[in-house]
């Protein structure tokens, strides 16, 4: 009985901690406007779950560029310097939390802009809403229905398989000498299906015969079996999409235990790193499209310390998509500058017209070519390749739309 | 015939992780009715011990051999389950005794709380434990790394000794009365306490076992846990609920399943047709291949 | 019955119906939060229902995603009106709840919870294959006016509050409680178990359709990972937590953690301990639920004031079929 009363003692602070606490939190709201100085970035990302890590990443990457910009004394506008404030929202990566997030960002936040956001569906749930309110959005989310004029304050501020994967195509077939047919594979969700749609778009164009075309779910835990399939066509080259770092470590060893030893590719995967870890040596030789590893000395000054940084504070590493977070601070406090206000539709304006300092060195938006509007970051793409423990950068493509504005 | 060989091998090193998760979900059923969401959960704090001990071996005491430091992790993963057992047995089991809903919630709400912890401690980051054993196997046209061959020979070793264990022991035998039915147990004088902690001790014995056998060969996160969790519900659902012998026969299944299943038909549909079997199987024989509470 | 026993649910109702229409249509976090009460009232309502007859559920997030994806579809194809749409999600999750109980209904107890586990997983992965309701995008650009769709959420959770007092009130809720208690009994006294238990569960599966309806119509996305075994669990959370043996527990289980989940999205990533915590620290501490709890508070209050525990007139009884749970 004594146990029990302790531990209902031990137990009640606790439970009134923790529904007090964020009773008292909810005390501190934010409200932006230029007017007191200061204008707040909204972040939707995922906080929980499978994706956490890139919540927690963005988070650390946006805040960090708000200081380094509010430390040199915020934004110049027409009304005097605003600072900029942060607010993220965990959007549990599906629609449903991504419609929460944006509520909550929108309507209780009142934030003025988004300057970054992570994952298709719930993007998409925090589009239908910016678009409606004329809220310029920064995303990582991409697909060719998510942008073009009928979404005007929509920007992806990464690379993108549409930008990445015909380079890195072209580059792998040159250096690896030709071959005639591949396997692809992707993760079941809405970012797998159109990437690997892109895929087999570009493969074909290449004359490259895609053999087989499979998806895998989220959560599987065991990959020999999918191993066996990819390799029963016998393909010359495997590409591996945007199955995530865990499982392609994994997928790649069963390769590796079942006999494969030609080309494999991680032409929309992020996160190196990560890849070379979880797949203890069998990741030799594999080629990625989004995969920069920003501790080398190919990366900018900026990214290297960002890697660092990032590293130190949180565990995880930078990657391709989490980038997108300083890039989208930067991108709009570069336009806000240049519109000298906070109003949107002159910021929207701006975004379009301007070249910035990101975290790759000088960019813009553009592409309009591909989206039908300018809503695409346009920075250097890079193909690199796991080399012993390294990432190594094997060809930097810069974009002709972004050298001819330089 | 290479194919089948391939498919076969990789449905029997699926199915004999599967087993031993199974196993624990299963005996604690039996034991308690309780739908233990924790078992996941235990999973991987487990897997994560040896991810901890091996790195830091590797790292920092490079003249202990590997293999010394698993047998370590088996050590320390079964203490340290084992006192958590006892914990939420003491805190919860106990409490809730029979009570389905009360005990399926606090188990959740314990899953929940460990994922969290484990990720803020170790990051969402996937991590690769070094390997213990290296090189591979060929075996008629298959190819299975000898990792993989240790883990089905500890599984299947540790298997016949939980069954040898309730067969022959008193202890085991009072098990098997607790899990048949409760009350009747307790009028032959059983200590249906005492008995219920042993088999929540197995239980989460069988999960640290699980959890450091399969560390080298995956990747460990801190959502592992919820994967085989629902693997482990298919499991138990089709060998029948709180049956040992179910358990073994419905890992073996759902590992050749998902083997046989990827070849045949694509991912999803393969996944989706394991559920429907199971559903299937459920309608015809409510009470599992191996009926209900047969250790 | 005495129409004066109408006085207090109704009255209650009525009560919240407009305190939820003046804080949800206003801007503070009323705005924010009350569609999200409406929603996961309605689904805890329904997965109680189904507690009733002695069962648990797990399938709520496949008959909500059902009216969230008939619901969606009649806006995007047909341009149907709100309600229609809203109504027609809840008939077809009550037909697809009528199949499902006709076939599973066979098993009961542990083994109806894995199963319905196992079919919301089926529908969830079947929703990723088929292409004609987006795949795994799922749809999007459902729209209504936001304010339409709120204040139809709140008036339909108070409607559905007041048919499930009524349903409780009236035989059949009596034979909901037979065959849940006594099961034996029931077959004894010509109640067939299973034609009760499939009345419960099509009743709920209709209550899920209509949530599914109004929450498409609110996020304006619906897509397969919003209707995983998750949201069942999350709703037998509201349900147990506020006290599942009273139908005020369900919607007061479902407010007191909505609301707190959102005060609690600042944590961001530790809102999962504070949540899981919160779920392990009730159950010890309230077995009962909030409800179940005040309503103990409550009579020790009036009894003391009495002088006395023995008053059996006294008692005003929302619970005739409380029954002692932990044995």
């Amino acid at each position: 009985m004594n146990r029990v009363t302790t531990l209902r003692k031990l137990t009640a602070p606790v439970l009134v901690a923790g529904l007090a606490l964020p009773l008292a939190a909810c005390g501190g709201e934010a409200g932006g406007g230029a007017e007191d100085g200061v204008v707040v970035f909204g972040l939707s990302a995922p906080l929980s779950g499978d994706a956490a890590g890139w919540g927690s990443a963005s988070k650390w990457l946006a805040e960090k560029a708000a200081d380094e910009i509010n430390a040199a004394g915020g934004i110049e506008t027409e009304d005097g310097s605003v600072e900029i404030e942060i607010v993220i929202q965990d959007n549990e990566y599906t629609a449903a939390g991504g419609a929460r997030a944006a509520q909550t960002l929108l309507t209780r936040e009142k934030v003025d802009m988004i300057a970054f956001s992570v994952g298709t569906a719930p993007v998409q749930a925090l589009q239908s809403m910016t678009e409606r309110q004329k809220v310029p959005m920064m995303t990582s989310a991409w697909g060719k229905d998510l942008k073009g004029p009928d979404f005007p304050y929509t920007f992806t501020v990464i690379n993108t398989p549409f930008e990445v994967l015909r380079p890195l195509a072209e580059y792998v077939l040159e250096a690896e000498g030709g071959f005639e047919s591949i396997a692809l594979l992707g993760v079941n969700d809405a970012t797998g299906i159109q990437s690997e749609e892109v895929a087999q778009e570009v493969w074909a164009e290449l004359g490259v015969e895609v053999v087989s075309s499979d998806f895998y779910e989220h959560g599987t835990t065991e990959f020999a079996p999918i191993a066996t399939k990819l390799l029963r066509t016998k393909p010359d080259a495997i590409d591996l999409t945007t199955v995530t770092p865990g499982p392609a470590g994994l997928l790649l060893q069963a390769l590796e235990d079942q006999g494969w030893d030609g080309p494999t590719l991680l032409s929309a995967g992020t996160g190196g790193q990560a890849l070379v870890e979880a797949a203890s040596g069998a990741a030799e030789g594999v080629y990625m499209g989004l995969a920069a590893d920003f501790s080398d000395t190919n990366a900018t000054e900026k990214q290297q310390e960002l890697q660092a940084g990032l590293e130190k504070a949180t565990g995880e590493d930078l990657n391709g998509v989490t980038i997108g977070a300083y890039d989208g601070v930067i991108a709009l406090a570069a336009a806000i500058e240049e519109a000298g206000t906070i109003e949107s539709d002159a910021v929207r304006e701006a975004l379009t017209e301007i070249t910035f300092e990101s975290s790759w060195g000088a960019a813009a938006f553009g592409a309009e070519d591909v989206y039908g509007a300018k809503q695409q970051i346009l920075t250097p793409m890079i193909v690199t390749q796991v080399r012993g423990d390294a990432i190594v950068e094997v060809e930097r493509i810069v974009p002709a739309e972004l050298e001819s504005l330089q | 015939m290479d194919l089948f060989v391939q498919m076969t091998v990789n449905g029997l090193q699926i199915g004999s992780v599967y087993i031993l998760f199974a196993l624990g979900l299963t005996l604690i059923f039996g034991v308690m009715q309780v739908v233990n969401f924790a078992h996941g959960a235990l999973f991987a704090i487990a897997a994560y011990t040896a991810y901890v001990i091996l790195t830091y071996g590797a790292d920092h005491l490079p003249g202990v051999p590997a293999w010394l430091l698993y047998i370590g992790s088996f050590a320390v993963a079964t203490v340290l389950l084992g006192l958590i057992g006892i914990a939420l047995y003491y805190a919860f089991f106990k409490r809730f005794a029979g009570d389905l809903i009360s005990t399926l919630i606090v188990t959740i709400g314990f899953a929940l709380v460990v994922e969290v912890i484990v990720r803020e401690t170790f990051s969402a980051q996937p991590k690769s434990v070094p390997p213990v054993v290296e090189g591979r196997l060929s075996l008629l046209g298959a190819s299975v790394t000898w990792e993989r061959v240790v883990i089905f020979v500890v599984a299947i070793a540790v298997t016949v000794a939980v069954a040898a264990f309730v067969r022959t022991t008193m202890t085991g035998t009072a098990l098997r009365a607790v899990t048949s039915d409760a009350e009747a147990a307790a009028l032959q004088g059983i200590n249906v306490t005492r008995i219920a902690l042993v088999g929540v001790l197995l239980a989460t014995t069988l999960a640290a076992v699980a959890g450091v056998l399969i560390a080298p060969a995956t990747v460990v996160t801190p959502t592992m846990g919820f994967e085989f969790l629902m693997k482990g519900f298919v499991i138990i659902i089709l060998g029948g609920l709180g049956s040992l012998t179910g358990a073994i026969y419905g890992g073996l299944l759902v590992g050749m399943a998902e083997s046989v299943g990827t070849q045949m038909l694509d991912l999803t549909t393969a996944t989706i047709f394991t559920f429907c079997v199971v559903i299937l199987v459920l309608l015809f024989r409510p009470q599992g291949l191996m009926g209900h509470a047969e250790l | 019955m005495r129409s004066s026993e109408w006085l207090v649910p109704v009255g209650v109702t009525a009560a919240a119906v407009v305190i939820g229409l003046v804080t949800g249509l206003g801007d503070g976090v009323g705005a924010l939060v009350v569609p999200w009460i409406c929603i996961h009232a309605l689904l805890a309502m329904a997965m109680r229902l189904v507690m009733q007859v002695g069962e648990i559920n797990l399938a709520v997030g496949a008959f909500y995603g059902i009216g969230a994806y008939t619901a969606a579809q009649m806006n995007l194809l047909l341009e149907a009106p709100l309600l229609v749409s809203v109504v027609a999600g809840g008939l077809l999750a009550g037909a697809a709840a009528l199949v499902f109980g006709g076939l599973v209904l066979r098993v009961s107890g542990a083994a109806f919870i894995l199963v319905s586990f196992a079919a919301n997983e089926v529908l969830r992965l079947t929703l990723t294959k088929t292409e004609w309701v987006g795949g795994n995008s799922g749809l999007v650009g459902v729209f209504a006016d936001p304010r339409a769709v709120v204040t139809a959420m709140v008036i339909v959770t108070g409607v559905v509050a007041l048919l499930l007092v009524m349903l409780e009130r009236s035989r059949w809720g009596r034979q909901f409680a037979v065959v849940e208690n006594k099961p034996l009994l029931a077959s004894c006294a010509g109640i067939n178990p299973r034609s009760v238990k499939l009345i419960a569960l099509v009743a709920s599966g209709v209550i899920c359709g209509v949530a599914g309806g109004l929450f498409a119509h609110y996020s304006s996305v619906v897509a397969p990972p919003d209707f995983s075994y998750m949201i069942s669990i999350s709703v037998l959370a509201f349900v147990m937590i506020g006290g599942r043996d009273h139908l005020l527990g369900a919607v007061v289980g479902a407010a007191v953690l909505t609301y707190l989940t959102e005060e609690m999205r600042m944590f961001g990533a530790y809102e999962p301990v504070i949540y899981g915590g919160a779920l392990m620290i009730a159950m010890v501490l309230m077995p009962k639920g909030l409800v179940g709890a005040a309503h103990d508070v409550l009579r020790r209050v009036t009894d003391s004031r009495r002088g006395s525990s023995s008053d059996p007139t006294g008692e005003p009884s929302p619970a005739p079929r409380e029954k002692e749970r932990a044995s």
